[in-house]
């Protein structure tokens, strides 16, 4: 595919302006505030995002994600702190900023007033970008998220799915430096989450950088190199995702039905559990002994060992309450 | 940290083109009521109406209210394209949302939106002289001075319209403005009868506030080809008020947008 292969030379070629950049983060926040009147919605959070990675931002609703991404591209100023997108200042130089950034919003905010490749066009041309290249650019773009054979079909016609890709594609029209994903596949079915998926997978194999939020957390452990987990505008937790796993919610976590008697057993083990609904996790760096002693010793209705996830990690940390 | 003049800049270009491409996908449709509407209220209430009215202060009724109709022309495509549809892009469409994530500034975009406005007042206005014209309604060459003119009244009430857009909170109060502002404009604003014949009170306040007031008296010089006494003064504050409108409704947009 034309496009994969020079967003893949790009990144090869060692001739490019970025293989001479010194490697300084692409993104660096530090002591960032955002206020809402009395609600702190980011609250002192420091973090840096380097050339390449792909970067997560988890957290439940209301957590900061979208408010810290809205301070990245330099739409919504920051309360107080530092926050700098390519070494500038989003303050002082957003035009500059926003030039290499490609967006894809929580919204679908596509231009219902245009089809999908005029939507690819005018877009470009807010980056005045030159009408022939911006119409190579975008064809190739359209093939790219395999929408070709809709690109003279008006947008309310697209599935949600073709809308989430073809905003995709319009955040990739100006080859930005800085994909920032807010959401990505909200709203999606499983095949077309997981066509979103491949496309992030096959941008980040070409070397780009991006952020993306989401609160899917398999989408998180699938694709992002480090994360970090907010709630209430504070980052909890940095780290890679196999990192965070291990240490808080270990290799492996067993499931048992909740009865007085696993309980019991559990507590003369000594090990950590938690009681969600009807059944006990237990956490423990032992988890085939647990669970053997279970069977054996508990009369348990049924017993699980299954791998540590993001979610065991997210909701120990974030908790069990519902948010909106 | 912020200034309070907004300074736009070319690129609000980019964002009059995404309206102006909009606009030329449907023109069929857009291009019927500037060209319909005058024959109408040309026939109905010039010549029919204009039956029993005869004449105004000297005027033929028909001469008399073709200006008007210009300028109302003006008004209606400038204002309501920054009120609701302005809005709807803002607000439904979440079109200005998408064009602040490139290059462009908020204030680019207002504008942006602001120049469009105007250009419809112009669009509408030129084709309504057509027509005008063709049924020797308007006095040549003077009338074509309105063409120029119609851009800088649309931006005047462009400006007027965006500052609304600014302040409501939904679409629906945007009738406050549409019903309580416009339409007694259009009525009581030497559109349809002279000022004169209006209370002291009242022709004081039209001549001093009211914008509609001073439009149709730079159109009413123009199509007549008689500079009427107001027309410089009409022309002054239309010129001032366009300017204090631009830059004030891009405030108050910025204002509501950058949060």
């Amino acid at each position: 595919m034309d496009f994969t292969e020079r967003e893949l030379s790009r990144v090869n070629n060692p001739s490019h302006e970025r293989e001479e950049l010194p490697v300084k983060p692409i993104i660096e926040g530090r002591g960032l505030r955002k206020e809402f009147g009395t609600v702190k919605a980011v609250d002192d959070i420091t973090f840096s995002v380097m050339p390449g990675e792909v970067f997560g931002f988890l957290g439940p609703n209301g957590a900061g994600k979208t408010t810290t991404m809205k301070m990245i591209e330099c739409v919504s100023p920051a309360t107080s702190g530092m926050l700098t997108v390519f070494g500038l200042d989003v303050n002082r130089d957003p035009r500059g900023i926003k030039r290499w950034l490609g967006v894809v919003p929580q919204e679908t905010n596509l231009d219902p007033d245009f089809t999908t490749l005029e939507n690819l066009l005018v877009y470009a041309r807010y980056f005045g970008i030159p009408s022939a290249e911006a119409r190579q650019r975008s064809e190739e773009l359209l093939s790219f998220v395999q929408l070709s054979e809709k690109r003279d079909v008006p947008i309310e016609k697209l599935s949600g799915g073709m809308k989430r890709r073809l905003i995709l594609a319009r955040a990739l029209v100006n080859s930005p430096r800085l994909l920032i994903l807010d959401e990505p596949t909200i709203g999606l079915d499983p095949q077309a989450r997981h066509l979103m998926w491949e496309k992030l997978k096959a941008l980040q194999a070409a070397g780009n950088t991006i952020v993306l939020t989401t609160h899917y957390l398999e989408e998180a452990e699938r694709l992002c190199n480090r994360l970090v987990i907010m709630d209430h505008g504070k980052i909890l937790v940095e780290g890679t995702p196999g990192d965070l796993i291990r240490q808080y919610a270990g290799e492996d976590v067993v499931e048992a039905d909740y009865t007085p008697r696993v309980v019991r057993c559990l507590e003369e083990i000594g090990a950590r559990f938690e009681v969600h609904g009807d059944m006990v996790q237990v956490f423990s760096d032992r988890p085939k002994e647990v669970a053997t002693r279970l069977l054996s010793d508990c009369n348990p209705g049924r017993v699980f060992v299954r791998r540590g996830s993001l979610e065991d990690v997210f909701l120990s940390l974030t908790g069990r309450a519902l948010r909106d | 940290m912020q200034t309070m003049i907004p300074r736009p800049t070319t690129c609000a270009w980019k964002v009059w083109r995404r309206n102006w491409d909009v606009f030329f996908k449907t023109y069929r449709v857009n291009f019927l009521p500037p060209f319909i509407e005058p024959v109408l209220y040309l026939l109905a209430i010039g010549y029919g109406l204009g039956m029993f009215v005869g004449e105004i202060e000297g005027i033929p009724y028909v001469l008399y209210i073709a200006p008007a109709l210009l300028a109302i022309s003006m008004m209606n495509s400038s204002f309501f394209e920054c009120t609701y549809s302005s809005f709807v892009r803002m607000y439904y469409q979440k079109t200005f949302d998408a064009m602040i994530s490139t290059p462009l500034s908020i204030e680019d975009v207002i504008a942006g939106e602001l120049l469009w406005g105007a250009t419809r007042s112009f669009i509408y206005a030129t084709a309504m002289l057509v027509v005008l014209v063709a049924f020797g309604v308007v006095s040549l060459p003077s009338s074509l001075l309105v063409i120029p003119f119609s851009f800088l009244a649309g931006l005047l009430f462009s400006g007027i319209a965006m500052c609304f857009t600014a302040i409501t909170p939904g679409i629906d109060t945007l009738n406050y403005p549409a019903f309580l502002f416009i339409t007694p404009m259009f009525l009581f604003s030497g559109t349809f009868f002279p000022l004169s014949v209006l209370p002291e009170a009242l022709q004081v306040f039209a001549v001093g506030v009211l914008p509609l007031a001073q439009v149709v008296t730079v159109t009413r010089s123009l199509t007549l080809a008689t500079p009427l006494p107001l027309f410089f003064y009409s022309l002054a504050w239309i010129a001032s008020c366009t300017a204090i409108f631009f830059f004030l409704s891009i405030h108050l947009m910025k204002k509501r947008l950058v949060v």
